[in-house]
């Protein structure tokens, strides 16, 4: 595991922007695009 | 470290930036360097595969393993990162990433929804990258073109520098907090 260093703040984090509709997979050899 | 050295989980608009390392596998995948899960374009979110201590789930003596495991599994979803070592990790300055065991692929992420943000770095539950480089690390793990090529296509849309710099230029990282409007 990584070192953080020491924990300074615990926080909910919302993205200001709705992130962009990516696919949340790796893309099949036939579904890549050329 | 415990959930007393802070005043309590905060809620703010925003993302926290970082530099992480993975391992670049043969088909172009990036590998988490002490996990065996692949990163994926768009959100990835963290699961938890850690085990609770004694004092939170004692140990019952010939006390069912599928009974025992139901109340770990309710655990790994139901508990805050403070308790355990969960989440992806990234650091504020490159210097703290690592090399990996094969060869080292070098980005910046953002994580969002549950952060745990210490002095060189975060981890936090869901995360996107947002750029990759493919620089030889230290000039001793070269990727060979062809998975350079695999990363491309399995990462689309995600920008991919031919330099840290060049990536650290376009995507700085600056105290770890972008577009936040966190406030110490």
């Amino acid at each position: 595991m990584g070192d953080i260093g020491r924990p300074v703040r615990h926080i909910e984090l919302e993205p200001l922007e709705e992130p962009i509709d990516v696919p949340s997979t790796i893309p099949a050899p036939e579904e890549v695009p050329a | 470290m415990s959930t007393n050295e802070f005043a309590g989980l905060e809620f703010a608009i925003g993302t926290v930036r970082g530099f992480r390392s993975w391992n670049g596998t043969v088909d172009g995948k990036l590998q988490a360097l002490h996990q065996t899960g692949i990163w994926t374009p768009g959100e990835n979110v963290a699961e938890c595969l850690g085990s609770p201590s004694k004092d939170v789930i004692p140990t019952i003596e010939g006390e069912d393993w599928k009974e025992r495991q139901a109340k770990v599994d309710e655990w790994r979803s139901n508990h805050e990162m403070v308790e355990c070592q969960h989440g992806f990790y990234a650091y504020f300055s490159p210097a703290h990433i690592q090399a990996g065991y094969r060869p080292a692929v070098h980005g910046v992420i953002e994580g969002y929804g549950e952060v745990l943000i210490g002095t060189k770095g975060f981890r936090a539950a869901k995360s996107r990258i947002l750029a990759i480089s493919v620089e030889p690390f230290e000039g001793i793990w070269n990727l060979d073109s062809f998975v350079t090529d695999k990363i491309r296509r399995n990462y689309p849309g995600v920008p991919i520098f031919e330099s840290n710099f060049a990536m650290q230029s376009e995507f700085p990282v600056v105290n770890g907090l972008i577009d936040a409007g966190v406030t110490s």
